[in-house]
């Protein structure tokens, strides 16, 4: 009897000293994110319960993103984010929360996360069309992290037609067609915004932008012009004067006049940049 | 046909006191109600959509608990156990085997009911005290008239898959076997919405059409149960649907019922009992 408590004590002590050592693994392991199973292959298994699914997909996301150590590159597990991400989204695509917390983590990652970000968030608009705050995540990712600035500005656009659409969205439609190389579309855009405003301060400024867009459409007609004479772009926009133009504007302050032959486009002036040289 | 009547209550009555008895069924409304009030700490996971994700969380509950009703009590009490010999016990007094099927799915729809409606109050009180305690820009919209079109569709799913049991019950000896075939049917009911979309997106326009059909009608065997899905309708703006859109399918899966309850009954009737 006595030894055969002896031996329980002793598979009871080993149990215990396995368990700590087995802890003590846990605990200095990397916290890792499985990739989710396809999205039809929950929807045929959850049935009822698919938008359960796709929150407690979601609750498991947020809490693996809480939990990344310190210093672990975000490329590694980007992919596997953005296919739960994508997953989330497809299964329940009117609940809010992924796309919010997909735009914090997802972006930023690299161009290809930006990308695919953008899949997610094009799911939720077709879902929620009338979500400002989506349409902003979805144009701002062309440009601040895809390098994209006219499919920014395609997207601005889009946004801008919505009822409750705040001017910002017809304004950075404008903006980003300039930085893409399309000054034309947004000097259109630029000329509708001034129509609709009433602001008087506003539309000071718009005034003020639309006179920077003209004088770069002359430049422009001026590139279009050398190009057709001697069949090739210009090295430089100094080349331009005086056969082409009189003299070349002096844009500054609210953009800056960027020629990259044989694309010329209107970028606001980087501000980071400017307060170092100050 | 009033004698018919009495003698199907009298059963079914039977069905539910055997049914409240039973320890196992009273464990399953403690674990729903474990369950629902879990609602209260789900709801913490979720930073911005919470009245949705809480109303998605409780009717999960409800649903799972009637589907382990379904599977676990509504498939040993109708399976043909011989060892119990229930069925030749309840055949030995003046009832037709017709009306031992219809008490039987009256029983178990009744226990059904009465395990809805005791977890879908304790899910509305639990809903109304989240919405409670958050922001309401966190929880816009709570509406009981929906709440209860989710409650009344989700029944109905069980309903269907009740009938479905009956069903094969009738054909099949043994608990075990028609569990496997119910589970059998639920994701077939599940999967074969996934396989026409997904067949939609990839086929050639001419291959289409015949494989199409095919699908279609296999899809009025085993009905897509998300036409009866309300329940998000409870606590969000989702657009509201049209009379047709909600009269439709309720009528469609009444008349399933119908159909599969009689096949079962005519199985019944013709079932050597040996």
């Amino acid at each position: 009897m006595i030894a055969r408590v002896i031996i329980l004590t002793g598979f009871i002590l080993l149990y215990g000293f396995l368990f700590s050592a087995q802890e003590q693994k846990a605990l200095v392991r990397d916290v890792t994110l499985d990739i989710a199973l396809p999205v039809n292959f929950h929807k045929i298994t959850s049935g009822y319960l698919k938008q359960l699914t796709a929150e407690m997909l979601f609750i498991q996301t947020s809490v693996f993103l809480g939990g990344v150590r310190p210093g672990t590159p975000p490329e590694s597990y980007a992919e596997a984010l953005g296919n739960n991400f994508e997953v989330m989204t497809s299964l329940y695509p009117r609940f809010i929360d992924p796309y919010y917390v997909c735009q914090g983590f997802l972006p930023h990652i690299s161009q290809e996360a930006a990308a695919k970000a953008n899949t997610i968030l094009e799911t939720g608009i077709a879902a929620l069309p009338d979500d400002l705050i989506l349409r902003f995540f979805h144009g701002s990712n062309f440009f601040l992290a895809m390098n994209e600035p006219l499919k920014g500005a395609k997207a601005f656009s889009e946004a801008a037609k919505l009822t409750n659409a705040p001017p910002l969205f017809g304004h950075l439609a404008a903006l980003l067609s300039a930085q893409g190389g399309d000054i034309a579309a947004g000097l259109i855009s630029l000329k509708i915004m001034l129509a609709g405003e009433k602001d008087e301060v506003v539309r000071a400024r718009y005034q003020q932008e639309i006179v920077i867009f003209e004088q770069a459409i002359e430049v422009s007609k001026a590139l279009e012009a050398y190009t057709n004479k001697h069949g090739v772009a210009p090295e430089s926009l100094d080349q331009l004067v005086p056969a082409f133009i009189p003299q070349l504007p002096e844009i500054k302050d609210l953009f800056t006049l960027n020629y990259t032959p044989p694309t010329l486009t209107l970028q606001r002036p980087d501000k980071k940049k400017l307060s170092q040289q100050h | 046909m009033l004698n018919q009547i009495r003698r199907i209550l009298a059963l079914a009555r039977l069905i539910i006191l055997d049914g409240l008895r039973r320890h196992a069924l009273i464990g399953l409304v403690l674990f729903a109600f474990a369950g629902t009030t879990g609602g209260l700490l789900f709801f913490d996971f979720i930073p911005r959509d919470i009245g949705r994700a809480s109303n998605d969380f409780i009717f999960s509950i409800i649903w799972l608990t009637g589907f382990i009703f379904l599977l676990f009590h509504a498939v040993q009490v109708m399976a043909w156990d011989n060892d119990r010999g229930a069925l030749h016990t309840y055949l030995a007094r003046p009832i037709s085997r017709t009306e031992y099927a219809l008490a039987l799915y009256a029983g178990l729809a009744a226990l059904l009911l009465a395990l809805n409606i005791i977890l879908g109050t304790l899910g509305w009180a639990v809903l109304t005290f989240i919405k409670g305690s958050v922001a309401a820009v966190y929880f816009q919209h709570l509406s009981l008239p929906f709440f209860l079109l989710a409650g009344t569709g989700l029944f109905w799913m069980q309903l269907v898959i009740l009938a479905v049991i009956l069903l094969f019950s009738s054909a099949v000896r043994g608990s075990f076997p028609v569990l496997l075939l119910t589970l059998c049917y639920y994701f077939i009911c599940s999967g074969l919405p996934v396989v026409r979309e997904a067949l939609n997106k990839k086929l050639v326009e001419g291959s289409k059409q015949s494989l199409d059909a095919l699908l279609k009608w296999l899809t009025a065997i085993f009905p897509d149960f998300s036409w009866l899905d309300f329940k998000t309708l409870a606590a969000s703006s989702d657009q509201t649907p049209v009379a047709a859109q909600l009269t439709l399918p309720f009528a469609l899966s009444t008349l399933y019922i119908v159909i599969v309850m009689w096949l079962a009954c005519i199985i019944y009737e013709r079932r050597d009992l040996q």
